[in-house]
């Protein structure tokens, strides 16, 4: 991916049947930024991860989002990760009968085109993402996500970040259900193959940013972002919870 | 008495019936009147070796035997008729005790003519350790095929049937013993033919005897499919799985019925059965009926379930953000269905001549 980097998201209001869950979003990333979204459950992180990626379900009724000042929204959720945005499932899902090594090779085929690696480089990279893991072997001849634990799910979903080397990285909850060791290993994976990309965190805890260090943190109420600054905006949530920021609102 | 005297004596099934009820007698039977027994009936060709040509082992053999064979059932009305056509057409594979062989056997059965039958008996010697592929392919319009089989001691065997008939219709009938301790995988991979009955029967007669049935159906177009699996647990400590994918694509008809039977005294015997299928078209349509019998209260289960649905939208997203259009993303879950069962069926061998055989016949599943 050559450009710039830039993507844009600009007044995007999203609604599900007649209920509004986005209202009005505007954030800027850039190449080799990482930005942190963090807010209560239910204020509308994973849609806004989802209507970046055009999960069909929901409906951007105003606003737009654009890579380089090219609109994706118009595009097909496989067109945009052929352009390379990417999004690491906050609950990803199962596919009984698919083996993760042939969805991989399949996968990384369909999205890297003409700079897939040939099946020997492949496998000497697909072996150092997984020892940077610390996934088995074993891993390759299980189906995706079919039986796997929390922590196995989400290791397999930065395994394709690292292989899929998108433009725009969305990471949704990437750190729930981690152990320390397993999000020391996750956040190396993730730290690994953002430096090229817009990286946009979700997440409820600092521990994660600990590790992967956010250029800016944004909070999200109800579908909108009400405050944005450094790193340490995420330690005054963790101290204080989300309350305040009502009061400030009010009181601005 | 003769075999067609005998097929004749057998009156036709009711409907109501629960084998015969999505696919009745006379529908299969290939003039449609279940009082014929067509003349001019062609042998089979078979032919036996290993999966890459090479020649049978010691200890394996193929020889012609006198057509008789017969299950366990009266009034088998599908196992008379073929008896009745096929009397010159039978074979007898014999895999002797002991025998080990790390490649699978490959039967190839070719029917010819208009009108084609044969009787298949398998022998599986105690403590061997054998897998069996048998490819039936195209020729005549009708084929009867009719396998009956003994699992001996301890021993383990994958069995895999592939249908690969072009516009045939196929009758299948089929019943296996498995004794003590033997280790069985049976299963099925359907792709070919207008319309197939299916009847397969499997008997737990040893004490410890394992099995596992599998089905991978792809039923397209305006194919007709209907397997009928019985397993019966008629002693203790006797475990089974039947797991029956089906993906249902244009106006096919796809049918599973199951019969799970636990006879008393099954003490510690342990099953469960599930149908599957994937509706891939409006106009598919499918019914999966699994049926317990459990007349022993010491068991250690006896689930069965069944489920239909088209391709999850949930799933086809999550591939989509992984790079794979609409297309390519239907076709990579149908695949993996139809994989979970057929990975279930043998070796690692098995799987990937399977997966070569049948990534061709996946074109035409929409
Ligand atoms: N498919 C859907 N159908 C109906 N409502 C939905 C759907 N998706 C999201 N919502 C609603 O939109 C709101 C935002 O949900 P979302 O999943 O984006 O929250 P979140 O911020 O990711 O929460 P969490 O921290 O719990 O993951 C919730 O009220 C949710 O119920
Ligand atoms: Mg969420």
């Amino acid at each position: 991916m050559s450009g710039e980097g830039v993507v844009e998201i600009r007044n995007l209001h999203v609604s599900i049947g007649d209920e509004a869950i986005l209202n009005g979003i505007d954030l800027t990333m850039k190449k080799g930024e990482i930005h942190a979204l963090m807010g209560r459950n239910g204020s509308g992180k994973s849609t806004l991860a989802k209507v970046l990626m055009g999960h069909p379900e929901y409906e951007v009724t105003e606003g737009s989002v654009t890579i380089d000042g090219e609109d994706i929204l118009s595009l097909e959720p496989w067109e945009r990760a052929r352009l390379g945005v990417f999004l690491s499932f906050q609950y990803p899902q199962s596919v009984p009968g698919l083996q993760v090594g042939n969805f991989l090779r399949k996968s990384v085929a369909a999205i890297r085109g003409d700079n897939t690696p040939k099946a020997r480089e492949f496998r000497k990279e697909l072996k150092t993402c997984m020892d940077l893991l610390d996934v088995d072997k074993k891993f390759l001849g299980r189906y995706v996500n079919d039986g796997f634990s929390g922590g196995e799910k989400k290791r397999l979903e930065i395994l394709q970040l690292m292989l899929l080397k998108p433009q725009l990285a969305v990471l949704d909850e990437t750190d729930s259900g981690l152990d320390i060791d397993a999000l020391r290993t996750v956040a190396t994976g993730i730290n690994s193959s953002v430096g090229n990309a817009a990286c946009l965190i979700i997440t409820h805890y600092q521990r994660i940013l600990d590790h992967v260090n956010p250029d800016y943190v944004h909070v999200i109420v109800d579908g909108k972002i009400v405050a944005s600054g450094g790193p340490e905006l995420a330690l005054k949530l963790e101290d204080k919870g989300y309350e305040w920021l009502g009061e400030e609102r009010v009181a601005a | 008495m003769s075999s067609q005297a005998e097929y004749l004596a057998i009156p036709a099934p009711d409907r109501a019936d629960h084998l015969w009820r999505y696919t009745p007698w006379h529908r299969i039977h290939p003039t449609g009147k279940p009082e014929e027994i067509p003349s001019g009936v062609s042998p089979a060709v078979v032919s036996l070796t290993m999966l890459d040509g090479s020649e049978l082992p010691a200890g394996v053999s193929i020889s012609a035997i006198e057509g008789h064979l017969t299950r366990k059932n009266e009034s088998d009305v599908g196992g008379a008729f073929i008896r009745a056509l096929s009397e010159e057409s039978a074979v007898k594979i014999t895999i002797d005790d002991g025998v080990i062989i790390d490649q699978p056997l490959l039967l190839t059965v070719e029917s010819t003519g208009t009108v084609s039958g044969i009787q298949i008996d398998v022998s599986v010697g105690a403590n061997s350790q054998t897998e069996l592929l048998t490819l039936i392919e195209s020729g005549a319009d009708w084929f009867g095929l009719m396998r009956c089989g003994k699992i001996d001691n301890s021993a383990i065997f994958n069995d895999v049937v592939i249908n690969r008939l072009g516009a045939s219709k196929l009758l299948r009938i089929e019943q296996f013993t498995l004794l003590r301790d033997a280790q069985v995988k049976f299963g099925t991979v359907g792709s070919g033919g207008v319309q197939t009955k299916g009847d397969l029967r499997y008997i737990l007669e040893g004490r410890g005897a394992n099995l596992q049935v599998n089905g991978s159906i792809l039923s397209a177009g305006s194919q007709h499919n209907d397997h009928h699996v019985e397993i019966m647990h008629e002693e203790p400590e006797t475990f089974s799985r039947l797991k029956w994918h089906s993906t249902c694509g244009g106006k096919s008809r796809t049918i599973g019925t199951g019969m799970l039977r636990i006879a008393q005294g099954a003490k510690g015997s342990d099953s469960a059965q599930v149908f599957n299928n994937l509706l891939l078209s409006k106009d598919a349509e499918a019914d999966s009926i699994p049926e317990l019998e459990v007349l022993e209260n010491e068991v250690v289960g006896c689930g069965h379930g069944t489920a239909s649905g088209p391709v999850d939208e949930e799933q086809m997203f999550y591939l989509k953000t992984r790079g794979f259009s609409d297309n390519g993303a239907r076709g990579l879950l149908i695949t993996a269905f139809l994989n979970s069962t057929l990975n279930e069926m043998g070796s690692k061998q098995i799987h990937t001549w399977l997966d070569q055989l049948i990534s061709g016949g996946l074109s035409s599943t929409s």
